[in-house]
């Protein structure tokens, strides 16, 4: 997992736009729940839901 | 050994760097102080350091912008963070060096200040755990 600074403040020593992972997120100790309250960072990629496959059962 | 001001302390709270919306910090280390006196011809008390106890005081300058002090702060209010205290924003060494900690944040102040003033928030958090010092 993967994620976007969209911080104006430096996050983890990284800046706007910068991305950052969910390991060093940890390993710095941060509270990640947090952190995307706060609009520091943004999962990055998109949605994680899969996607469902045309015809089948919803 | 040289004297400090202070200008360029760095303070990173749930590791954003919130520097420059604080205008005073204090780390602070204690410990229980243990009577251990016992009958003896040096008729003076004798001590031994118990439990320590450290808290962090800070005085934010209260900031509503987006990503700012109000919208950092009050997520977290109620749980534990890491903290990170360096005297200078500059490479950690023995003579700059860095104190790492988990701090409870128990109180929060959303709004503090008088007419005229600047709106602050003054907070003083106790620390869970040790104080780890680090000096590279």
């Amino acid at each position: 997992m993967t994620y976007t600074i969209i911080s104006e403040l430096n996050v983890c020593n990284k800046i706007k736009g910068d991305t950052i992972t969910e390991k060093e997120l940890l390993n710095a100790g941060a509270n990640i729940e947090a952190l995307i309250a706060g609009n520091h960072i943004k999962a990055s990629g998109g949605t994680t839901k899969p996607a469902i496959q045309e015809g089948a059962y919803k | 050994m040289a004297r400090i001001v202070l200008t360029n302390a760095k303070v990173t709270i749930n590791s954003v760097n919130l520097s420059d919306h604080i205008g005073s910090v204090i780390l602070s280390t204690s410990n229980d102080v243990v009577d251990t006196t016992g009958f003896s011809s040096t008729a003076a008390r004798a001590r031994v350091a118990g439990l320590s106890d450290n808290s962090l005081t800070l005085e934010f300058h209260q900031d509503y912008a987006t990503s700012n002090v109000e919208a950092t702060i009050f997520p977290l209010i109620g749980t534990t963070t890491t903290v990170v205290v360096i005297p200078v924003d500059t490479t950690v060494s023995a003579t700059n060096p860095s104190y790492t900690f988990t701090a409870l944040v128990a109180e929060w102040q959303p709004l503090s200040g008088a007419v005229g003033e600047l709106a602050t928030a003054s907070v003083t958090w106790p620390i869970s755990g040790a104080i780890t010092k680090a000096v590279a």
